[in-house]
């Protein structure tokens, strides 16, 4: 579903922040990426979904090069990014139409999903409100109904659970469970190594830029715990 | 003292350091880089401006009076100087992003203002530089005064600029007592544009006064100064080398500033906790809408922040607003009835040079790639083909031009200042320049873009693509003005044929930017 290979960048010539990465996500999987501040998480990140150009290596979705066919890669996956930045002069469910109108969401469908999403994340309410009167979890939580909206198949999350109060934060794993039993995958960084542990089945350790552990969960952490194996490969 | 003087440092830094002003793809290449195109543009921009101040200089030095340039340059700083500080004062003063920071700190709301205001002075100085030193420049070129007029002029420099900083900073702070969000900003941006409207028609209405003044003797120029604002009879004074007058003029500029900070700091904290509170939540109704195309979404998204913002919109619409004003004020009192032909053929090149002018300064297409600041990622992420992003920022551009445009033009016909056919290409020949600024506009954003800000005048005042698209935006209304005096004066040919000549250099303009957009514009947005 989201292939990376041989990923390769850089900011400044010569100097990498991200080298020679690759991954593998495959339906069904909720692949947990982590590593430390300034590791090269939010870069690999954003060049999966196109935020940022890369000049080595290729991004594929569904086999198709993001390189090549950005757009037609783009409507099959969901961005989440780490900080949730909105039009705060729209309100709320202008934000979502928005985006609907963007995805080319029919008109029925987008009231169906917007109300299932917005109930299950307790912002149904507030989607009249303007953004600017949010507070960042709600901020955070109208992202994630925006990302939901056209159905993706693919979910690619930037430490999503920042800012989430415990009950939606428990919500949205239900949703990326539901996600992949569907047949789709989710791909997210997070610092929150119970959180990973628990609810990914594979994962992917990066230290300065470099992949240093890759595999399901059970066979990187073997008989330890994830937090005893991440301080020890990333010491 | 000391942490006012620490407060100005690090708010001057942000606002003027050069490299501070672009980022993104040319923070890559260096500082020399940046420096060199921040000399680039200042001289660009100093360029343009030496052009207008020598050529109305030499005008009016025929006319036997070289100081109403330094009246009319004056007021035009003071005026444009005042505008920006009524609009943005509130967003800079009060509602900066480290707002939360420095009032956490150990300082005084008078420190806070105080230390915030000398560095919006500061960064004033830069664009009144560009005013007032041309002006200072063609003065002692046609007046020919003493060496002493070195010294008048940088008192003038420093001080001038002084009196609409405070009274600016004066009127936002009036305003801010009423900011509550919600419906009452948009009552109080309503009020804001009403006002700026009256005071600009009655400044149309005192014009022909202005003018009679300007036209008369030397002595006459500064009574008129005196008649409408005492200081700036005093500053005329100072500038003819009156040293009391002078002093005077300094220590109104001065005490006038001191006392704006000290009124506009009272109750500062409870003001700026008003005024940073997240408006009260309004539960509207959650109606889903009919799907539209990606194009109108984009669109909308563009026009509803646009017109969302005040400070935004006034930084960047005031010289379409000031254009469509006049015309409807010159079609409401028929100003052109007394007019001849012969006048009317004069006339119309030198309205078609004035709408370029004030449409070179609306430029929304070349702030909109740093406006999206942080949300740049997500656009990024979404399935739009960029081409798609351009047309919605590069549509609301030429929207906010061209319908000022289009009502100017037909007002100056009803107002006969103008014949049909001659108003009709000047319609043409401003829409082809506002497609012209647009592209450009947005082309120079996507090479230096600004994502980083405290608040949303610095994606117009503290950028570089800003200022180089009015630099733009100057030299080719410099350029219009050389076609018309030589296709007027020297080959003696019909304002009709200047006119289409003028639309014509705009429609080439616009294709030959268009095209390079076209070329660059998705290898520089992708590159973001």
């Amino acid at each position: 579903m989201l292939r990376i290979e041989r990923f390769s960048k850089a900011y400044e010539k010569g100097v990498y922040a991200v080298r020679d990465l690759s991954l593998h996500i495959e339906k069904g999987d909720i692949f947990g990426f982590i590593g430390h501040n300034g590791a090269g998480k939010t870069t690999t990140i954003k060049a999966a979904a196109g935020v940022h150009g890369f000049d080595e290596g290729e991004i594929y979705i569904d086999g198709v090069s993001l390189k090549e066919r950005p757009v037609e890669c783009k409507r099959r996956f969901a961005y989440i990014p780490d900080n949730p930045e909105l039009y705060t002069n729209m309100k709320g469910i202008k934000y979502l139409n928005f985006v609907a109108d963007i995805y080319g969401v029919s008109a029925s469908e987008r009231a169906e999903r917007v109300e299932k999403y917005g109930r299950m994340l307790e912002i149904y309410d507030d989607l009249g409100s303007v953004i600017s009167s949010y507070s960042h979890g709600m901020k955070q939580k109208l992202v994630i109904i925006s990302a939901l909206i056209h159905s993706p198949k693919l979910l690619i999350m930037d430490e999503p659970f920042v800012g989430l109060d415990p009950r939606a934060a428990f919500t949205v794993k239900e949703l990326m469970a539901q996600l992949v039993a569907e047949g789709g995958a989710v791909f997210f960084s997070t610092h929150v190594l119970d959180v990973a542990e628990k609810i990914c089945n594979k994962m992917a350790i990066i230290k300065n830029g470099s992949l240093i552990a890759c595999g399901t969960t059970a066979e990187i952490k073997g008989d330890n715990s994830l937090e005893e194996v991440f301080l020890e490969l990333t010491e | 003292m000391k942490n006012i003087l620490t407060l100005f440092r690090a708010e001057a830094y942000s606002s003027l350091n050069p490299r501070r002003m672009v980022e993104s793809r040319s923070k890559n290449k260096g500082g020399a880089v940046n420096l060199l195109f921040g000399v680039f543009l200042v001289l660009l921009i100093i360029g343009s401006a030496c052009f207008y101040a020598f050529t109305i200089g030499k005008a009016l030095s025929d006319a036997g009076t070289p100081e109403s340039l330094l009246f009319i340059f004056f007021a035009a700083d003071a005026l444009l100087t005042l505008i920006t500080a009524a609009s943005t004062g509130s967003a800079r003063m009060f509602r900066a992003t480290n707002m939360d920071a420095l009032m956490s700190m150990p300082l005084t709301g008078f420190q806070i203002y105080t230390g915030k205001l000398m560095a919006f002075l500061a960064e004033n100085y830069v664009y009144s530089a560009i005013i007032l030193i041309p002006a200072f420049a063609a003065y002692a070129y046609y007046a020919a005064p003493s060496l002493m007029f070195i010294l008048a002029a940088a008192a003038l420099f420093l001080t001038v600029p002084m009196i609409p900083v405070g009274l600016g900073l004066l009127i936002s702070a009036l305003f801010s007592l009423f900011s509550f969000g919600g419906r009452s900003r948009t009552v109080r941006n309503f009020i804001g544009i009403a006002l700026f409207v009256g005071f600009y028609l009655l400044l149309m209405s005192k014009s022909g006064d202005i003018m009679a003044y300007l036209i008369a003797s030397g002595g006459g120029v500064i009574d008129a100064a005196g008649r409408y604002f005492p200081p700036l009879k005093w500053a005329m004074e100072g500038a003819l080398l009156k040293w009391g007058p002078l002093l005077l003029f300094a220590a109104f500029a001065v005490a006038l500033i001191l006392l704006v900070a000290w009124l506009a700091s009272l109750r500062f904290g409870r003001r700026v906790g008003a005024l940073n509170a997240s408006p009260k939540a309004k539960a509207g109704a959650v109606k889903t809408e009919a799907a539209r195309s990606a194009f109108s979404a984009l669109f909308r998204k563009e026009a509803a922040g646009y017109f969302s913002s005040f400070a935004y919109f006034m930084n960047t619409a005031f010289g379409p607003i000031m254009l469509v004003v006049g015309a409807v004020y010159m079609a409401a009192t028929r100003s052109g009835a007394a007019t001849n032909d012969a006048m009317r053929e004069a006339l119309a090149p030198i309205m078609m040079l004035v709408a370029v002018l004030a449409t070179s300064t609306c430029s929304t297409a070349a702030s909109s790639i740093s406006i999206e600041g942080s949300r740049l990622g997500q656009l990024k992420a979404m399935p739009v083909r960029p081409r798609d992003v351009f047309a919605a920022k590069i549509a609301l551009n030429i929207l906010v031009c061209s319908v000022p445009a289009l009502l100017a033009g037909v007002c100056l016909i009803a107002a006969g200042v103008v014949k049909p056919a001659d108003g009709l290409i000047i319609i043409a020949g401003v829409l082809c320049f506002a497609v012209f600024t647009s592209v450009a506009g947005l082309l120079v954003n996507l090479r230096h873009p600004k994502l980083e800000w405290t608040n949303e005048n610095a994606v117009v005042k503290q950028s570089a693509s800003v200022g180089l698209t009015l630099g733009i935006g100057f030299v080719f209304s410099a350029i219009c003005g050389a076609v018309f005096y030589l296709l007027t004066f020297k080959a003696e040919v019909g304002a009709t044929v200047t006119l289409a000549a003028l639309a014509g250099l705009a429609f080439v303009a616009a294709l030959c930017a268009s095209l390079l957009l076209k070329a660059k514009g998705e290898k520089l947005y992708n590159s973001l």
